[in-house]
């Protein structure tokens, strides 16, 4: 898809702002050295609280991926920063979690439960991709040719509609759900074996989906012309409005389906949820590569993986201080490797 | 051309703005009619039997983001006991105007509306008093303005503040800085965090013979002032406190903070904080990487008290709670106003009120309606009879805590110290034990 | 004499230019004289509904987000640099009042620089307001330079997510209150009891307070006035000279701006320092005037998000429009919509109040979805913001050439002259 990066004839003038390339290949090397160091020396002071809290990473990671994945999508498409997506994400905890607990009737994750949440998914998924074509066909389309952080702001006053539907329907503090989220089998510390199999279970099809799609599918070969030029494939004989709410069926369909996981590995939601995980999946999408499908599922197991072993590795700073590890290493990442860790340096039009 | 025809409605718009407060100003006659949920509720006999004069009370608390659920149950549950005593307070008829704390940008309390609010009970010429607030950083801005108020300081009693330096020494210059005019003005009904704290940390140590604990507070005033005061008496009892840290309210969760925790070993964990910042994640958390609450038992302040929500949960069977006082579950056992006053909330709106706050609200605003009772009617009058001779004592039979609520006049703190030890069980929380504190 | 030809048109022009100043001045002087004279001696009924729906806090509030919003107008609207953690200047010169002009740690040692008199043996740091201000300028701008330097390669979305990142961390420095054992903010609990303003020469006039304690709003108004005509002036002088060209230039083409000489690296940090130096002094502003303290529990994503609407609802680049922004989404986050609840109550009979409270959410949602939807380009869009959504985008057409490079452009041109 599209990723914003610098043009050969920019590099020239950049030069004089980094410190030489040599230089920064250094720097760039000691962090990536001292991440290895602090890795490493947690791993020699307690194997064991090191690889539960890999583990554990990797969980909450999984869960952040999807929803990057979502945002990742619709910025590749019309290059909005999807503000109400976390709240999208929030919503579709509150419809699954209804459908789970008070439709279903059900209370837990046996064999019936992975029926009735697989159903609550879909569920959710469904409404939340309605939701976003439903915004898209109201506000953003409209607003294409709009100042770009028009649509940025229209995102905020969504995120503010959702957040409202949330407090309403969820009340103001944080609800806890009768449902038992423990699946049984093999756990350690606290990491459970099979949540982690569920979400990958969910995770990675959904991942290979979305990359079938876009590369093998002439929707997909539809979604990348008009990403690249919107007139150029209106010129080609593609239905450009089609394909953009096609693209946040799909955004909207992925962030459903998290919300339901979510339900599923935590039983507990609440109408801010969406704030802070719509951050960190802005956050992986844009450290993967913003735009890139397999970049936004790396960036989310990056942060996951960084949090957890802050929070809960023999040395780290606490969970004080996550957002703010998290973010250090994104900052200097970007300084180092402005495009994200998959994006492609792409030539920039003129 | 479009912009000059959007300023005149811009414009226009803030002329009719203007011109509805006059309107509202000639129409309503007067100001208590804000309060307009209490002056219509369903009592009936406000204003028209009124011999003495009105007076306004505000109540100022963060009425959106995650504490709207139980301002707005403390606002329902003040109107419910106004309705039950006729607005009455001595010869006085009292009006209630809500003031929100809390804007839809911030998500919760405010700072800047916090000052414009003091200012605004000021303004307000008809309020003599005002019950509030909810967080105690608004209340360190609030007790300032109030305490310079020109027409005496004016009395504010919070249901729910709990930081020791609004009114001992505690941090530098407190509790003075607060009060530059050198009266007091404040008074609370609920005690400060050192006894709370203090009381858990010796019942973990005689009853729960705990040797080690590991805190974790919320990073917030009330959470760091309980996990202080807990870590102290703790250390004096000879318990080992592994680690103090702060748990983030809006992290996804918290399995690998207390796999770190794990690591540790303690026998018990302290929590302290607001249950409403992801409290119920955090137990979960706890249970199933610690054990449950017999292997390792967990202990939590009355920020955990009072919510359906955690009662429910079966992680959080077997816990311990500390709550000053007793809290609403137990209340409404005991015959008294407080379980009376909770069965008509139960009637009116069909479930229990928020958290046990909404109750002490109604306390904070029987210390009011005694000072009014005693007052001749103006601010600096009523601010007296709290924080002036013989302090304020609603008696045990009246008092909605089920314990008589003192207030002393040196401070304005509660005196009742003792601290009453609950246990999660059956989705209840059910008393324990009583603790008592110096 | 060019020049001359045309003297009604620059006459015309020059009046143009200062009607706007002169009705801001107008309006505040208005509003002190009303709110100073005049409504004290109003009837209470009418006073008390002035106060419920106009207080002049609310004015003093909206002083300080009006300079935020030009601050980070200079960043956004100007220079087109998306800035998403606008709130650490506003902490940063917080914190630099409540380090300055307050008493937050435990230190016994007293220093004063200027302060107001009465404050003369209280104990701590206490700096006249003044130089505070500048002081936080100051530290504001040098942090903007460091949190734009790494911004420096990055565009667009990037660009954004960093500055984002850097108001994440400072807030939670703030909220942390401590590093490393050394207590910086005092967390949660913040710094309490900022000195009030002094007014020093001014003081000696009949009826003006020696310092603006917490009535003196009329006062302070002046003050914050006097803070947000500097902003103004500042943003509209830069505006429209080398640099505010060059910011123009870089907002609108970056690449093409560079090429015509424009030095990026000098233009986007000024940039940086100069909206960092406007929050720095809406900081203390905020800290010393308003609120009287500064604690964390403000310095959250959402303050960032609320200045950036205020400068895209008021018309970004526009200063005016940023004001009215400010001024209008100030007073209805603060005090317009629950004012218009209980109003709603008591026109009606029914007990709502309390819902409007709680859809507050809802309410602002749906008036910037729709403001954004009929008029994207803010309330008083700025024209050459206007001449650009008129004008069609660049064609394929017109872009061709994009690959030469600047190497061959230079080839091509030493051909050239070699032919010649």
């Amino acid at each position: 898809m599209v990723a914003v990066a610098s043009s050969p004839s920019l590099t020239k003038l950049r030069r004089k702002v980094r410190l030489g390339d040599t230089a920064g290949r250094i720097v760039g090397w000691l962090i990536v050295a001292g991440i290895v160091f602090w890795i490493g020396a947690n791993i020699v002071k307690s194997p064991s609280q090191f690889f539960a809290a890999f583990l554990t990473g990797i969980n909450n990671g999984a869960l952040y991926a999807l929803i990057a994945l979502g945002y990742t999508m619709v910025y590749g498409i019309i290059e909005l920063i999807n503000f109400a997506h976390g709240d999208l994400f929030m919503l579709g905890t509150v419809i699954s979690a209804n459908v789970f607990v008070n439709w279903l009737g059900l209370g837990s994750l046996g064999a019936s439960g992975l029926a009735g949440l697989l159903l609550s998914m879909v569920i959710a998924m469904i409404a939340c991709a309605a939701i976003n074509v439903g915004t898209e066909v109201i506000a953003y389309r409209r607003l294409r040719n709009a100042p770009k952080l028009a649509p940025l702001i229209t995102a905020v006053g969504f995120s503010f509609i959702f957040q409202d539907i949330g407090i309403n329907a969820n009340g103001s503090a944080p609800k806890n759900w009768p449902i038992k989220t423990n699946l049984g089998g093999p756990s350690w510390n606290g990491f459970q074996l099979y949540q982690l199999i569920l979400v990958l279970a969910v995770t990675v099809p959904l991942l290979l989906l979305m990359t079938f799609i876009v590369t093998r599918t002439n929707q997909g070969k539809a979604m990348r012309a008009v990403a690249s030029d919107q007139d150029g494939a209106r010129l080609m004989g593609i239905n450009v409005n089609r394909t953009i709410s096609f693209v946040f069926a799909l955004g909207g369909a992925l962030a459903g389906s998290a919300g339901a996981l979510w339900i599923a590995t935590h039983a507990s939601n609440s109408y801010n949820l969406g704030l802070r995980l719509g951050l960190i999946a802005f956050t992986a999408a844009v450290l993967g590569g913003i735009g890139n499908l397999v970049g936004a599922v790396l960036g989310g197991l990056l942060i996951g993986v960084i949090e957890a072993v802050n929070n809960g590795a023999a040395y780290g700073l606490g969970q004080a201080w996550s957002q703010t590890v998290i973010f250090a290493i994104l900052i200097t990442l970007m300084v180092f490797k402005p495009e994200g860790l998959l994006g492609s340096r792409t030539t920039e039009k003129v | 051309m479009r912009a000059r025809s959007l300023l005149t409605v811009a414009l226009a718009v803030s002329l009719a703005a203007t011109s509805a407060a006059a309107c509202k100003s000639s129409g309503g006659g007067n100001a208590g009619t804000t309060g307009g949920a209490t002056s219509a509720a369903p009592g009936g006999n406000t204003n028209a039997n009124a011999g003495g004069k009105t007076v306004i009370v505000g109540t100022d608390l963060p009425l959106q983001g995650s504490s709207a659920d139980t301002s707005a149950d403390t606002n329902k549950m003040i109107n419910l006991y106004l309705d039950s005593i006729g607005h009455k307070a001595g010869n006085y008829t009292v009006q209630l105007k809500t003031y929100d704390d809390s804007t839809a940008a911030a998500g919760q309390w405010d700072d800047a509306q916090c000052a414009q609010n003091a200012k605004a009970h000021v303004a307000n010429t008809e309020e003599v008093a005002v019950m509030g607030t909810f967080n105690s950083g608004c209340a360190a801005i609030e007790i300032p303005v109030l305490n310079q108020d020109p027409s005496g300081p004016m009395l504010m009693v919070s249901h729910a503040n709990t930081y020791v330096g609004l009114t001992k020494p505690w941090d530098t210059g407190e509790p003075e800085k607060y009060y530059p005019t050198g009266k007091r003005n404040y008074a609370r009904v609920v005690t400060t965090d050192n006894y709370q704290g203090s009381a858990a940390a010796n019942f973990a140590s005689q009853d729960l013979h705990a040797k080690s604990v590991y805190i974790l507070n919320d990073n917030q005033v009330y959470g760091i002032g309980v996990a202080k005061a807990f870590q102290q008496q703790a250390e004096k009892n000879g318990i080992k406190v592994l680690g103090n840290d702060a748990w983030d309210a809006q992290a996804s969760n918290y399995t690998a903070l207390f796999q770190k925790i794990k690591a540790k070993n303690p026998d018990m964990v302290y929590i302290a904080g607001i249950y409403d910042n992801n409290g119920g994640q955090l137990i979960k958390d706890k249970v199933s990487v610690l054990g449950d609450n017999k292997t390792v038992p967990m202990m939590v302040p009355d920020g955990f008290t009072g919510y359906p929500d955690e009662d429910k949960l079966p992680q959080a069977q077997g816990e311990y709670l500390t709550f000053a006082g007793l809290s609403s579950e137990v209340l409404a056992k005991v015959k008294g106003p407080g379980a009376t006053l909770l069965q008509q909330f139960q009637q009116k709106y069909g479930r229990a009120p928020s958290g046990s706050y909404p109750l002490y609200g109604v306390a904070a605003m029987q210390v009011i309606l005694a000072a009014i009772a005693k007052s001749d009617g103006t601010r600096a009058s009523v601010t007296d009879q709290v924080l002036g001779g013989s302090g304020i004592t609603i008696p045990q039979d009246q008092s909605v805590t089920g314990k008589a609520i003192v207030i002393s006049p040196q401070t304005g703190d509660t005196t009742a110290k003792d601290i009453t030890v609950e246990i999660m069980k059956n989705n209840q929380e059910a008393f324990f034990k009583s603790e008592s504190v110096q | 004499m060019a020049t001359t030809t045309r003297p009604s048109t620059i006459r015309q022009q020059g009046m143009s230019r200062f009607i706007w100043p002169i009705s801001m001045l107008l309006v505040v002087v208005l509003l002190f004289l009303f709110y100073n004279n005049i409504e004290p001696n109003l009837q209470t009924n009418v006073a008390n509904g002035i106060n419920d729906w106009l207080p002049v806090a609310t004015f003093n509030e909206s002083m300080v987000w009006i300079i935020m919003a030009l601050g980070l107008n200079v960043v956004v609207g100007y220079a087109g640099l998306l800035d998403l953690g606008y709130v650490a200047f506003w902490a940063i010169g917080g914190y630099t009042a409540g380090w300055l002009m307050a008493q937050p740690w435990a230190n016994n040692w007293t220093f004063h620089l200027l302060s107001p008199t009465y404050l003369s043996k209280a104990p701590g740091i206490h700096v006249t307001f003044w130089l505070v201000l500048i002081v936080a300028g100051v530290v504001c701008a040098i942090a903007g330079i460091i949190i734009g330097a790494p911004t420096l390669r990055l565009r667009g979305d990037y660009l954004a997510l960093v500055t984002l990142g850097f108001g994440e961390m400072i807030g939670q420095v703030a909220r942390n209150g401590s590093i490393a054992g050394v207590n910086i903010t005092n967390g949660d609990t913040g710094i309490s009891s900022i000195d009030p303003i002094g007014t020093g020469f001014f003081g000696n006039f009949q009826g003006v307070p020696k310092v603006l304690t917490a009535f003196d709003d009329t006062y302070k108004l002046i003050v914050l006035a006097v803070l947000v005509a500097i902003c103004m002036f500042v943003s509209l002088r830069i505006r429209d000279g080398r640099l505010g060209r060059a910011w123009l230039a870089i907002r609108e083409d970056e690449l093409a701006a560079s090429m015509m000489g424009v030095n990026l690296v000098k233009t986007k940090l000024s940039a940086y320092a100069v909206g960092a130096f406007f929050g720095g002094l809406g900081g203390v502003g905020f800290a010393s005037a308003v609120t009287g303290n500064v604690a964390s529990s403000r310095f959250l994503f959402s303050v960032s998000i609320t200045v950036l609407l205020m400068v895209v609802l008021g018309g970004m680049g526009n200063v005016w429009g940023v004001t009215i922004g400010a001024v209008i989404l100030s007073w209805i986050n603060s005090t317009g919509l629950s004012q218009f609840g209980v109003q709603f109550d008591e026109w009606t009979g029914l007990h709502v109040a309390d819902k409007f409270q709680q859809n507050q959410f809802l309410l602002f949602g749906v008036v910037l979805v729709l403001m954004m939807l009929f008029r994207p380009g803010g309330l008083v869009p700025e024209k050459r913001t206007q001449k650009l959504m008129r004008e069609a985008p660049r064609t394929e057409a017109e872009s061709l050439g994009a690959d030469i490079t600047e190497a061959e452009v230079e080839d091509e041109f030493a051909h050239g002259e070699a032919a010649r």
